[in-house]
């Protein structure tokens, strides 16, 4: 039975499409964005022993949370590879986002280092209203619609983690 | 040897990769070995290694491993009849050594009074200069006079450092090149200690240039016999933590190296020392060697001097403890081949080497010629965050330093550990480094490493493809493994590889 992913490399990139269709014995059809290839592959006790075009690539492979890490011999990469149909149900849900909902949580663990915004405020889709920083970076946690800030439940220098409410609209 | 043992039995008061590979020799040698352990290691590899095990407390070091008290306990219960303290724990610690004397069970290490000389570093640098040997030249106290100081500094030679006595961090530091800049320098150093720090007290230490990190292992008996057994070049550390270490020294003259085997050997009769020892030198950009310590036990990098040498080194010190003469003199021994060691630790590099503790889903050790891995750990088995997250000290020799170095960077391709990060990858980057291979390496080779790789190409697109090609695949038969066990397929043949795929996904997801 034929797999469908997708391919998600984060920042602007696009996402990319890759159906795993499995032929006769180890042989599989990968095609990647409308790009087939043909390969021998199969699972080691490590990852996938893959051949392609007489080439051998013996990978370790591990899901580590929404990570799949591969090591090739020539490089290491996580990939962020969905279930297809998963992935377009979560896209739905975020297309839908525009939807209010009434309590925005903290997304991550960390240190809430500004609060932009405050109670009465209007913000509109995109505005940045918390920044927190995890691993010394600053992630902005921004509005997914147009609302009114209702409350908001952190201050600077409060430590979250996720699921901690960080602020409330007025629905 | 092991129809009439020196001991029948020894505790070995330590844990993880160091105990075993003490306790490996021990089994050589035909002698029982009794481990200790605490609640985070009661299914640990060395626990399992041992003939006999014991529970000495919790997680946290302070309640276990350094219970002095209980370890002896433990020696006693079990009727061992020496103690080996590995390295760290109670390894450098006096009071243990002289509790263990007390209590007639015999210290696998020097007596307490060598640790206790060699601990302290003003006492041992003391010591060291009335023995005649070189310590980084220096003032001890601080010099008010500026002429008197430039006539110091003649003798030390420049560049010379002056230090504010009273500075830290890098504060009231300044380098002089040459007699020329010295005394307004020197000035300047008093004036800016003094409102920075309201003393205006200075001293000179010399400024050594490109600094190698060498050192020398020793071994002496109670007979009075001490023998070197030539350098470690450690060099490549971060943060004044050891990671890749080899032997011989890639650029050391022989003469020099002779002369610091000497002068190690002198340092340790200075203060009496037994057993098997280190001492720790700088040397510059000219060979010109410095003192610096004295490490008072086994070293963790001390299988590269053994597969130089064929001395197994924990062997000489169960016999040397066993009141046994050293078998060989200086002249029997000698270096073959060319071995290097690196650590391999759970911690992440890309996140500031954090450690990464957890269970190792899967670890893939390389095998082959010219291999030795000194390891702690097994797949299945957990880095636990209470300790040191070294999992495995791995060594490889060869007859020639290139060929040493390319068996390295085979084996840092098979190396695989699942489950948590490690530093494989910087690893891989320190041999590859340009300095690293041509050996001129200096203790600052770690700094310029993270430029490198982030000047490296980026890799080729054909390769990125493999790699999620391998991924896609993978993950399509985790799919059709889980929906084959869904309907209770799995009745098939029992080692179908897609039901060791399952198992190993179960062992994944520990």
């Amino acid at each position: 039975m034929k797999s469908k992913f997708v391919y998600v490399p984060g920042g602007n990139a696009p996402v990319s499409r890759i159906e795993v269709q499995p032929g006769e014995g180890d042989r599989f059809i990968v095609n990647v964005d409308g790009k087939s290839v043909e390969v021998e592959a199969f699972a080691t006790e490590l990852g996938i022993a893959l051949r392609r075009d007489g080439r051998s690539i013996d990978t370790s492979v591990e899901q580590r949370q929404e990570r799949t890490i591969v090591r090739t011999p020539a490089l290491r990469k996580s990939f962020e590879i969905e279930d297809q149909r998963i992935w377009e149900m979560k896209s739905a849900l975020s297309a839908g986002a525009g939807a209010l909902k009434p309590k925005l949580n903290s997304p991550m663990t960390g240190k809430v280092v500004l609060v932009r915004v405050q109670p009465g405020d209007h913000v509109v889709a995109g505005q940045t209203l918390v920044i927190i920083e995890a691993m010394k970076m600053e992630n902005e946690v921004k509005a997914t619609a147009d609302a009114q800030i209702k409350a908001v439940s952190v201050a600077a220098g409060d430590l979250v983690s996720p699921g901690t409410l960080l602020v409330e609209f007025v629905v | 040897m092991s129809a009439n043992p020196v001991f029948r039995k020894v505790l070995v008061a330590n844990r993880g990769e160091i105990a075993i590979r003490v306790m490996r020799t021990l089994r050589d040698l035909g002698i029982k070995s009794v481990a200790v352990y605490s609640d985070a290691d009661a299914r640990a590899l060395h626990v399992r290694y041992a003939d006999e095990a014991y529970h000495v407390g919790a997680a946290p070091s302070a309640q276990s491993y350094l219970r002095a008290d209980r370890i002896l306990e433990v020696a006693r219960r079990s009727g061992a009849e020496a103690v080996h303290p590995g390295y760290g724990f109670l390894s450098e610690n006096t009071d243990f050594a002289a509790q263990c004397e007390a209590a007639g069970i015999v210290f696998i290490g020097p007596p307490a009074s060598a640790i206790l000389d060699m601990g302290e570093k003003t006492r041992a640098r003391r010591i060291m200069i009335a023995s005649g040997v070189p310590v980084v030249p220096g003032t001890e106290h601080a010099i008010p006079d500026p002429m008197e100081a430039l006539e110091i500094a003649r003798k030390i030679g420049f560049p010379v450092l002056i230090k504010a006595a009273a500075g830290g961090g890098g504060k009231g530091m300044r380098r002089v090149d040459d007699e020329a800049m010295f005394l307004d320098s020197f000035s300047g150093a008093q004036r800016e200690a003094r409102s920075a720090f309201g003393d205006d007290a200075c001293y000179l230490e010399k400024w050594i240039i490109r600094p190698k990190h060498v050192e020398i292992q020793v071994l002496a008996d109670k007979h009075g016999n001490c023998v070197h057994l030539f350098e470690r070049e450690c060099s490549v550390q971060r943060r004044h933590q050891k990671v890749v270490e080899e032997s011989p020294c890639p650029i050391l003259r022989h003469d020099v190296r002779m002369a610091m085997g000497e002068v190690a050997v002198r340092a340790a009769k200075a203060v009496g020392y037994v057993g098997a020892g280190t001492c720790e030198f700088l040397i510059d950009h000219e060979q010109n060697f410095y003192f610096l310590e004295m490490n008072t036990r086994l070293q963790v990098e001390h299988p590269i001097t053994e597969q130089v040498t064929g001395v197994d080194l924990v062997e000489q010190q169960v016999l040397i403890a066993a009141g046994q003469p050293l078998p060989f003199a200086q002249q029997d021994l000698s270096q073959h081949g060319h071995a290097i060691e690196i650590r391999v630790y759970a911690e992440d590099p890309e996140n500031n080497f954090l450690p990464s503790p957890g269970p190792i889903s899967h670890l893939h050790v390389p095998t082959g010629p010219g291999v030795r891995d000194d390891g702690g750990y097994e797949t299945g088995t957990v880095v636990s965050m209470n300790y040191d997250p070294m999992i495995s000290k791995f060594i490889v020799s060869a007859p020639t330093r290139e060929k040493a170095r390319a068996r390295m960077l085979r084996c840092l391709d098979e190396y695989q550990v699942q489950g948590v990060e490690t530093n494989l990858d910087f690893l891989k980057d320190c041999l590859k480094h340009p300095e690293f291979i041509d050996g001129s390496y200096d203790t600052g080779v770690v700094s310029g490493i993270s430029a490198i790789r982030a000047a490296a190409a980026p890799p080729a697109e054909q390769d990125t493809e493999d790699a999620l090609i391998a991924a896609a695949i993978w993950r399509h038969l985790s799919q059709a493994q889980m929906q084959q066990n869904g309907t209770g397929a799995e009745q098939g043949a029992a080692d179908s590889p897609w039901l060791q795929f399952g198992r190993r996904k179960q062992i994944g997801r520990l």
